[in-house]
């Protein structure tokens, strides 16, 4: 064969380099399959689940809320009236808790009838309206008065050595306000003053006449939280309420008395509804929300009058705002923890 | 075909076998700690801190001391400590955390800045987080710059 036709062997790759090639993609493909392992540990779920924690924690601790009286609205028929939940009393004092929407917020059931009741739905409403995002996150929250009774949680704990995000925050809870009134049951008077009158100021309760504003911290605020009335030193036996009536000024207009949540009752003892046989521990509870359904603002006066079987006092009505008090901030822990 | 100045294949192979186990450990390694969870540590102190020193400036009741300027006035170290060491520590569950913390107060007396240890601990170079918050105190009448370096033990 001439050699001019001779194939020559000048283009064609060397064996070295063939090796050397595969080598490399074989440790090209490991690396590359590795790579993605690498940036899931780099975005590591703790540290997404932390950050939700966080985001939580601030909201709950540091926002009233949006509208900011949600705990006021009857959820089963304002559910999507509520936008965002946070329990601070104001957007200018963070860290500080209002008692009343602590009990709206830990008030939930996991049943699928929740959405008729007055009360959240779990998980549902609580990933809508505080931890937002659209992977459904499983969450615990709990709040503890430190040297207290109040104690509140939600959801189950995580499993156990089961990563999760977490934080912890240290605040005060504002408690609803209470009054002690003293009534002056005396045998021997002839007088018969049975009726004793309470007249509720909210200008005067809220401190609007005083120049200097006060903290929200320290204001009697019963238009968005309880407020009770203690009736103590009941000196002759079996004094017993007749009735309960409430007016609004001027007029006076009769009010109503709601059957059912809010409206005000008469507790003898905690827990224990019962219009006889008054005790020392006898309480008037104007219910959260009550003057707010009844369109009571702060610029209104209202009367609470109570009819009793016996001698109550000398006539004099009774100013609340000289009464009313709010008991000490309590301090608490709450933690959130989210995987 | 010429075999004059190729690389003897073994050794490449060797070579590139311990490349790999090496990109191996190098990156099942690295993964486990990551600045980002550092900082979400330091952060989550940082919170807590400032958080308890808030609450004990705040005053329980209307026209009360704050036990913050309560503490300082008085020089009352036991006091704050319980006081703060519950308020950091103490979890839901009333189990307790380990955090341990050393306070000191600053406040000008006229001339000098001067500087009060409150609650001293030792502290050996941890992981720590410094919070500090400015307190009227009513009954020194002065103003002090309380500081905690808090670290988790």
């Amino acid at each position: 064969m001439n050699d001019k036709w001779r194939l020559s062997e000048d283009a064609q790759l060397s064996i070295d380099f063939i090796i050397g090639f595969t080598i490399f993609m074989i440790a090209f493909i490991f690396v590359a399959t590795m790579m993605s392992g690498l940036l899931v540990n780099l975005q590591s779920q703790t540290i997404d689940y932390d950050a939700v924690a966080y985001r939580t924690g601030v909201m709950l601790v540091e926002d009233p809320g949006e509208p900011s009286d949600w705990h006021l609205y009857d959820l089963s028929i304002q559910r999507e009236d509520v936008e965002r939940l946070g329990l601070s009393i104001g957007r200018n004092s963070p860290g500080i808790l209002q008692q009343a929407k602590i009990e709206k917020f830990f008030c939930s059931s996991a049943s699928s009838s929740c959405e008729g009741n007055d009360e959240f739905c779990f998980p549902v409403d609580y990933r809508q309206k505080l931890i937002f995002g659209d992977y459904p996150y499983n969450f615990h929250i709990s709040l503890n008065e430190i040297d207290g009774d109040g104690s509140w949680s939600l959801g189950p704990e995580p499993p156990e050595n089961h990563p999760y995000g977490y934080i912890r925050r240290s605040v005060l809870i504002k408690k609803p306000t209470y009054a002690i009134v003293n009534v002056s049951q005396d045998p021997t008077d002839s007088t018969t003053f049975k009726v004793l009158k309470v007249f509720i100021d909210m200008e005067k309760l809220y401190n609007l006449t005083d120049a200097t504003k006060l903290n929200p911290a320290y204001l009697r605020d019963p238009l968005h939280e309880n407020m009770s009335i203690n009736l103590q030193n009941f000196t002759i036996p079996d004094t017993d309420l007749t009735s309960m009536q409430m007016f609004e000024y001027p007029g006076p207009v009769l009010m109503n008395i709601f059957p059912d949540f809010p409206t005000v009752l008469c507790h003898r003892d905690i827990g224990d509804p019962d219009w006889t046989f008054l005790t020392n521990n006898t309480t008037i509870l104007f219910e959260r929300g009550y003057f707010d359904l009844e369109g009571i603002t702060d610029m209104d006066v209202v009367e609470l009058r109570l009819t009793f079987t016996k001698i109550v006092g000398d006539g004099t009505p009774i100013q609340l705002e000289d009464y009313a008090q709010n008991p000490p901030l309590v301090p608490a822990v709450l933690e959130v923890k989210v995987w | 075909m010429n075999d004059s100045g190729q690389l003897y294949t073994i050794e490449g192979v060797a070579a590139a076998i311990m490349m790999v186990i090496t990109a191996y450990l190098v990156i099942s390694s690295a993964s486990i700690f990551t600045p980002q969870e550092k900082h979400v540590a330091q952060m989550q102190l940082e919170q807590l801190g400032h958080d308890a020193l808030v609450v004990m400036d705040t005053p329980r009741e209307n026209g009360m001391q704050s036990y913050l300027a309560e503490f300082i006035s008085s020089y009352n170290a036991t006091g704050f400590n319980q006081t703060y060491y519950t308020l950091v520590n103490q979890r839901t569950d009333g189990t307790f955390d380990t955090l341990k913390y050393n306070v000191t107060y600053y406040y000008w007396d006229g001339n000098d800045i001067k500087s009060e240890v409150l609650v001293p601990e030792d502290y050996y170079r941890e992981n720590a987080v410094k919070v500090t918050q400015w307190a009227y105190v009513d009954s020194l009448d002065k103003v002090v710059l309380v500081e905690v370096l808090l670290w988790r033990d």
